[in-house]
């Protein structure tokens, strides 16, 4: 199996490679100038493994929450690979991503994922680790840091720059369940991987037309 | 050469095939007035949104139409700016990345550029040098374009552009949406000498534009004149009208004598206007010169025109590096 990951959804931009079980993977923090880099880093990827477009098996993306413009350059970037090679295209949550990443790198088996969505609120998601695997439990959502709830008193992380900005808020209404946050940390395209290979097993056709952005904040303007 | 041309500045999705040797083959355009209409105006986020929404499946219409796949498609064009840098970042990003996917080149394109060579998509197309006047809801401009690529603003509005102040005079008279057009059927209506509104910066040498005063004089008029009964109202619509395109038609004989051209080209959306386009015949007669006007179609924003711009420049030897770059702000004689 081999499968090509873009992620440009926060201040992070990278590419990921599933090469049957081995990962290789270009990453870059940077807020701006994503378009600059993502097509240079996804081409810098292909020639090292020595495959091309054609080769892969599908393709996925972070298809949000995330910086509005951010999102829509990994989606539009997928909608033209996956027209421009009949490839399915999975679009998988940055939020899960953000618990993958919190599995993968501090082992956590309950993640509250969280990212800054600006003007005091964030968009957060609840996961809990099943075979290995970050599964939704609480629906991603765009919320004050002071307003979002668990439906329960386990033991849950935090993860993600949402609990930079927002720590204090955050605690304020979790701070009984909380046992560890980690504000550091970003999406990275590699944590879309495990996600879009257990996804693909589900969709038969993941065709590029559906490949959407998810915002989660939907009010843009005033009327 | 076949070369798909991609339009996202604003708020119109537009896709179109244009073919070296057999023309335009293909066009399809989505337009987000309703969208946008609820609000007043264009909001860049719900542009954005929409092409995002909307640009695969007319990319997929168009080859349709031309009976084509994508594989027989030998270049991308697509519109880099000037524009909202969000709608620009959709396009741009669809098309340089199917460009890399097919192996095929990509080129970034003006997108006033697009509207200068407009005209080009017609049987009958000017010879340069040529004069241009466009006029859009973002722009108004006169360039003497003396080849592809070599371009000379003349000058240019330093506040409003013609459309936008045709819009914003609409939505002072009480006008749905986009309210340009509206304007202009309700000034059909209308007393032209009743009113007499100044014609900005005619009575100074140059050939700049300033239309935000005029929307101002409006104002006042009508506010002296309120209640406005249905008739004052097609009155103000009139001589407001009146007094753009006078305005508009001065600069361009007075970029035509100056340059000594005489072949005048007409573009952009504001060109689709029907008295505009009168006023333009009549003084191109008196200067003796030639008009070309590209149909209503490839007068306001559409992917045909950018896919002819894009292809010129495929055939100058020009391409994009693997890069997705757009520009908000962009100065045609940066080019």
């Amino acid at each position: 199996m081999k499968l090509l990951a873009i992620d440009t959804a926060t201040e992070a931009c990278s590419a990921a490679l599933w090469i049957d079980r081995q990962i290789y993977q270009r990453f870059t923090e940077q807020p701006k100038g994503h378009g600059g880099l993502i097509l240079k880093m996804m081409e810098g990827l292909l020639n090292d493994a020595q495959i091309n477009l054609e080769n892969l098996d599908a393709l996925t993306f972070g298809r949000g929450p995330g910086a509005f413009t951010g999102v829509r350059i990994a989606t539009a970037i997928a909608q033209a690979i996956g027209f421009g090679t009949n490839l399915p295209v999975i679009p998988v949550s940055n939020l899960a991503a953000l618990a993958q990443c919190g599995y993968r790198k501090y082992g956590l088996l309950r993640a509250i994922a969280a990212l800054d969505a600006r003007m005091g609120e964030v968009y957060v998601g609840a996961y809990e680790i099943r075979n290995d695997l970050a599964n939704l439990v609480i629906a991603e959502q765009v919320v004050s840091p002071s307003k979002f709830t668990l439906p329960d008193n386990n033991i849950w992380n935090g993860i993600g720059r949402g609990w930079k900005t927002y720590r204090e808020q955050l605690e304020t209404s979790l701070s009984e369940v909380i046992f560890t946050v980690h504000p550091n940390d970003l999406c990275e395209a590699q944590d879309l991987l495990p996600l879009a290979l257990d996804a693909i097993k589900s969709i038969n056709v993941a065709s590029p037309k559906n490949a959407l952005p998810v915002y989660l904040r939907n009010q843009v303007t005033a009327r | 050469m076949r070369v798909l041309g991609i339009e996202t500045s604003c708020d119109e999705t537009g896709v179109a095939i244009y073919c070296s040797n057999r023309g335009l083959l293909a066009q399809a355009l989505h337009s987000q007035t309703n969208v946008h209409a609820q609000y007043g105006g264009v909001v860049p986020e719900l542009a954005s949104r929409d092409h995002i929404r909307k640009l695969l499946p007319l990319v997929q219409t168009t080859l349709k139409q031309a009976h084509l796949t994508r594989q027989e498609l030998d270049g991308i064009a697509y519109t880099s700016g000037p524009g909202l840098v969000g709608a620009l970042l959709v396009g741009a990003t669809f098309g340089r990345s199917l460009a890399w996917t097919l192996g095929i080149p990509a080129i970034a394109v003006h997108h006033m550029e697009g509207h200068l060579l407009a005209p080009m998509l017609e049987t009958v197309k000017p010879k340069f040098p040529f004069v241009a006047l466009l006029v859009s809801g973002g722009h108004t401009q006169l360039v003497a374009v003396e080849k592809l690529g070599l371009y000379h603003v003349l000058g240019e509005s330093l506040d409003d552009a013609a459309g936008e102040a045709f819009d914003k005079t609409a939505k002072i008279l009480g006008l749905p949406y986009p309210g340009g057009p509206e304007l202009a059927k309700l000034a059909l209506q209308g007393n032209p000498k009743r009113f007499q509104f100044p014609r900005p910066m005619t009575n100074r040498p140059g050939l700049d534009f300033s239309f935000s005063g005029l929307k101002t004089y409006t104002w006042q008029t009508l506010q002296a004149h309120e209640p406005a009964d249905a008739q004052t109202l097609a009155d103000i619509a009139c001589a407001f009208e009146d007094a753009v395109i006078d305005t508009l038609v001065i600069k361009c004989r007075r970029a035509m004598r100056s340059t000594g051209l005489k072949t005048v080209v007409l573009a952009g959306g504001v060109s689709a206007n029907q008295r505009l386009r009168m006023a333009m015949e009549s003084m191109i007669v008196q200067e003796q010169g030639e008009l070309f006007l590209p149909r209503p179609e490839f007068c306001t924003d559409n992917g045909a025109m950018i896919a002819y711009a894009g292809l010129m420049r495929l055939l100058a030897g020009q391409q994009e590096p693997l890069e997705i770059k757009v520009k908000g702000r962009w100065s045609l004689q940066d080019l």
